[in-house]
């Protein structure tokens, strides 16, 4: 496997393959490449702090009687709102299937929406259950990425 | 102003009749019973709503905190509904050395995030759809390739904070979906729409959705 290779396989790789564990080519190419394996380093990272983010939000999500705005969040589809890092920065999260159930655990097994107070000036994804998805900014302000795995 | 003195009076009246305000919402645009389902998740046993058809009005009795956030929601969305542009492309990725200038700007941004070996751009669309709505627009690709893009649009949202189109988009082949997702997209800005499936034995596809609401 080549770098190119290694890149596109890393959209679709679970976690253990991105730590570089097992026998597949993805985790041989990783343990004799540090570019990838930076890359697929930054993408643990991503994950991580995107399950922080939830868990937070899921902690946060409204009990009963609160105003009628969460209420229908919380009825709305499932929404993956990505916080994104500064305007300027290029920031990479990716939703693996962990953190897909992530979203869905929880005592009532509703959808958290987690909300921006910049929705309505950032491209936002709602995700179909199952697959994972990448939205990053890049250096344009005008131009997000959504990558489906 | 107008809206301060509207949210005031809702307030007096809740006061005045033991915590519930009545109000009556005409509508210009919307159906009663659009509007009716807009306020779903603002029901509840003490709200009380009436509807009636000729005028297209709803009556709402409820608690005074609750009617503000109920004339919120009916001032955002009795509106009329706007056009929406939604500007299609769909672009190759991988073998392509030559810079396409149709596609410079989702190129640059493609290049910082990937390492296809190159974008050209293989067909492009502009679709007009009042929202909601639906469009469904064939594509035709330099060598003969047929794609469809069909767009959803559920609903725009228009606010003091700015304006975004919520829409399902797909693309497909003969051979089957190639993309598909919902998205929600403020007016004028551009998302990239791509998937790590690639399809056996050709080139990964790449479709650019910029919708513009008139």
């Amino acid at each position: 496997m080549n770098c190119d290779e290694a890149r596109r396989a890393l959209l679709e790789a679970d976690p253990a393959e991105l730590r570089g564990t097992g026998t597949g080519a993805l985790a041989l190419h990783l343990r004799d490449c540090a570019s990838c394996r930076a890359d697929a380093e930054r993408i643990l990272e991503g994950t991580a702090a995107l399950n922080t983010a939830i868990g937070q939000a899921a902690a946060a999500r409204p009990a009963p009687g609160v105003p009628a705005l969460r209420r229908r969040a919380r009825a709305a589809r499932t929404r993956l709102l990505v916080p994104l890092a500064a305007a300027a920065a290029l920031a990479v999260l990716l939703l693996s299937g962990d953190v897909m159930d992530a979203l869905r655990s929880g005592d009532d097994a509703r959808p958290v929406m987690v909300q921006r107070p910049d929705a309505l000036r950032t491209p936002s994804v709602n995700a179909a259950g199952g697959r994972g998805v990448a939205v990053m900014r890049t250096a344009n302000p005008d131009i997000t990425v959504v990558w489906t795995f | 102003m107008r809206r301060l003195l509207m949210m005031t009076a809702a307030l007096v009246l809740a006061a005045c009749e033991g915590g519930d305000g009545t109000r009556t919402f005409v509508l210009q645009h919307l159906e009663p019973d659009a509007a009716l389902a807009l306020l779903g998740p603002y029901m509840g046993e003490d709200v009380k709503v009436a509807t009636t058809k000729e005028p297209p009005t709803l009556r709402v009795t409820a608690p005074g905190d609750r009617l503000v956030e109920i004339e919120r929601v009916i001032e955002q969305y009795d509106r009329a509904a706007p056009d929406v542009q939604l500007r299609f492309q769909i672009i190759e990725a991988d073998g392509f050395t030559e810079p396409d200038p149709a596609i410079a700007d989702v190129q640059q941004a493609l290049g910082e995030l990937f390492r296809f070996s190159g974008y050209r751009l293989a067909a492009e669309v502009v679709a007009q759809v009042k929202a909601p709505g639906f469009v469904q627009q064939r594509a035709v690709a330099g060598e003969g390739q047929e794609y469809m893009i069909e767009a959803q649009v559920t609903r725009v949202i228009q606010s003091d904070a700015g304006h975004a189109v919520e829409l399902g988009v797909s693309l497909t082949s003969p051979q089957g979906t190639i993309l598909s997702t919902q998205l929600t997209v403020p007016s004028g800005q551009t998302v990239v729409v791509g998937s790590a499936r690639a399809r056996a034995g050709a080139n990964t596809l790449i479709l650019v959705v910029r919708p513009v609401m008139r």
